[in-house]
């Protein structure tokens, strides 16, 4: 009588442990996650690249997490999944009571609140909730790292039920609301077919897999820099090594560096270039952008896409401005502007044109200079170049025959 | 005293029996192969048939007859020419050496900063112009002085034919190209490594069917586009190359 009594309080003790969440919900199995946002479909990518301020924000992103479900049952029961999140990655908020939901004098679990078409779903083995960043991390304000545990659950907010391991399911999530750092950009700089953007930050692999960078127009007409006397204001290379104290345009002025906290970079001090223009640079982003670009430098695009033909130089120019982007969609300020002047640029192939009369007025190759020297497909009309081949063509080819007769 | 004879007499033949048996036991390890066997088995070197010759080189290529824009362009820009050439031996002179045909490939670039109109000192981007080059062409590995008296020096006279396409572009951007053709001519001398280690190198016959390697240098000149006025003059009138190559 006494081993049937000590096995019956037993199963008691475990039904009373265990047995309540079984009985009240399904077990969570498994989790996975979707692809949002500029994010990859595997979970170690949210703590490696974590959501960045614009995802979080943006309303319209949502972050699909799907579970497997067992024990479901046959029963119409809506089943919710509660969120709980932990304060530190010790704290474990499967367990119930004041050890874990149920402390709510130091809420090292705290309740996140969901609407319920969220989180609510009812038969069926897996579910989908699509959960905005910013229900995860209340008013995206600051850069965070979050383990989340999911729970089904019958009554949304239970605080007092411990989870047995395999029941529930966690998730970490990390927030990244710091924007990466602004890049130094070096100018002035001219080009003809293509505009060369050299630009620096300290680590450039901290951007991420997925880093980019943004050139923005911001403004026209800043003073023609190009061409200046031979030695006069160094050259874009030089210029990098900061060894042109005094005229180039990064030097002169307050607003080359550091990014200012008004509207107005520079008050038109630095050499004319950008007077008027700066408000447009600081106002984060309210320039045009004209492109978006992996992130290695320099940056090179055609300048077709400001507007400017090869060919035809009246002194174009523009302010363009650079901000990095980094793998969670986090958007740096911009860097100070750099003139950029369309200039003509004299290579090989103008001057050889020039010299056999196949050149503009200014000096550049003309279509007909190509068409002329393309060797018409090698075909050599006449002269005594003809016979020449001919022997050639012929030697090989009785060199070929000898050979195929001894055989 | 007839048993005690019987017995030993027995005694005798088992121990004879006995060490017949480790006789034949020992023969039975060792009988097949013979002890020298392997020594004797040794193979002659028996040289593998020298078909094709394969150089790969590098070298120096001016294009001369551009003139001055060349130069104020690139300036003493030498490219490098890196390029390959395969040869088949199509008949041997005796005493002399085969007479073979081949093709050859080799590319060069060359490139500098370009510049804005009358300004020398401050880059616009690059300019720059490359030459694919693809020759046939003819000639005489003279080995005779190597195969009959182990000196081992390989001379090669070569003339051929070039076509070679070329495109020249300013910032990236692909401003001209086209086909050149023209002749070309070279002459080699060539340093055969075998007597270096003649086992290595009979080994590497056996084993890969190369017969010899060298070393090698050569002088050419080509004479490419002057024909057509349409055709961009890239000839070079003397210029040097150098490399490996190998006989297999």
């Amino acid at each position: 009588m006494r081993r049937p009594a000590r096995h019956g309080l037993f199963a008691l003790a475990l039904i009373a442990t265990l047995g309540a969440p079984c009985i009240a919900s399904a077990n969570l199995t498994a989790i996975s996650v979707g692809s949002f946002g500029t994010h990859m479909s595997v979970m170690p990518d949210l703590v490696m690249y974590p959501i960045g301020l614009n995802e979080c924000l943006d309303t319209s992103v949502t972050i699909p997490i799907t579970f497997t479900l067992t024990n479901v049952g046959t029963g119409t029961t809506v089943h919710y999944v509660d969120v709980w999140t932990a304060n530190s990655p010790t704290v474990t908020c499967a367990t119930g009571g004041i050890m874990g939901r149920g402390n709510t004098t130091t809420n090292i679990c705290n309740h996140v609140s969901l609407p319920s078409d969220v989180n609510s779903f009812y038969g069926g083995t897996t579910f989908t909730m699509r959960v905005e960043p910013s229900q995860l991390f209340s008013g995206c304000s600051t850069t965070n790292t979050l383990t989340f545990f999911f729970f089904d659950v019958t009554s949304i907010g239970d605080n007092s039920t411990t989870f047995a391991a395999g029941s529930y399911q966690t998730l970490t999530i990390t927030l990244n609301t710091t924007p990466p750092q602004t890049p130094t950009v070096n100018g002035p700089l001219a080009g003809d077919y293509t505009v060369e953007i050299p630009w620096s930050v300290d680590n450039i692999s901290s951007l991420g897999i997925a880093g980019r960078v943004n050139v923005y127009v911001v403004g026209t007409g800043c003073t023609p820099v190009w061409p200046y006397a031979d030695g006069a204001i160094p050259d874009a290379s030089t210029d990098a090594f900061g060894t042109d104290v005094g005229l180039d345009m990064n030097v002169v002025g307050p607003d080359m560096g550091a990014v200012e906290t008004g509207v107005s970079m520079d008050a038109g001090v630095d050499s004319g270039l950008d007077a008027g223009t700066d408000a447009a640079v600081y106002l984060s982003d309210a320039g045009t952008s004209i492109m978006q670009f992996p992130a290695s430098s320099p940056i090179e695009f055609p300048t077709t896409l400001l507007g400017w033909q090869h060919g035809t130089y009246n002194n174009e120019t523009v302010l363009l401005s650079v901000a990095t982007v980094d793998t969670s969609g986090n958007t740096s300020a911009p860097s100070p502007a750099v003139c950029v002047q369309h200039v003509q640029a004299i290579g090989f192939w103008d001057r050889y044109c020039a010299a056999h009369g196949f050149a503009n007025e200014a000096g550049a190759a003309t279509p007909q200079c190509a068409q002329h020297f393309n060797g018409c497909a090698c075909s050599i009309a006449g002269g005594q170049g003809d016979d020449r081949l001919l022997i050639v063509f012929g030697m090989i080819a009785g060199a070929f025959v000898f050979r195929r007769r001894r055989r | 005293m007839r048993f005690v004879s019987a017995v030993l007499c027995a005694a005798t033949i088992v121990g004879l029996a006995s060490s017949t048996t480790h006789a034949q036991q020992r023969q039975t390890r060792f009988d097949t192969p013979a002890y020298g066997t392997e020594w004797s088995v040794t193979p002659q070197y028996q040289p593998s048939p020298e078909t094709f010759t394969l150089e790969l080189r590098v070298g120096a290529y001016t294009p001369a007859d551009l003139g001055a824009p060349y130069y104020i362009t690139f300036g003493g820009n030498l490219g490098p020419m890196i390029g390959a050439e395969l040869d088949g031996h199509i008949v041997r002179v005796p005493y002399l050496g085969p007479i073979v045909v081949g093709v050859a490939f080799g590319w060069a670039n060359w490139s500098s900063a370009a510049q804005a109109p009358g300004f020398t000192g401050a880059p616009v981007g690059s300019t720059g112009m490359s030459l694919v080059m693809f020759t046939g062409l003819l000639g005489w590995r003279i080995d005779g002085l190597s195969r009959e008296f182990d000196i081992p020096l390989v001379f090669t006279p070569k003339i051929g034919i070039d076509a070679g396409y070329w495109q020249t572009g300013l910032e990236g951007v692909t401003q001209g190209g086209g086909w050149t053709v023209g002749f070309h001519w070279g002459a080699q001398v060539a340093l055969e490594l075998d007597f270096l280690d003649r086992r290595a190198a009979h080994r590497l016959d056996n084993a890969w069917g190369i017969n010899h390697s060298e070393i090698f240098f050569e002088i050419l000149g080509a004479e490419i586009g002057p024909f057509s006025s349409s055709m961009l003059p890239l000839s070079t009138s003397f210029t040097w190359c150098a490399g490996l190559g190998f006989t297999f």
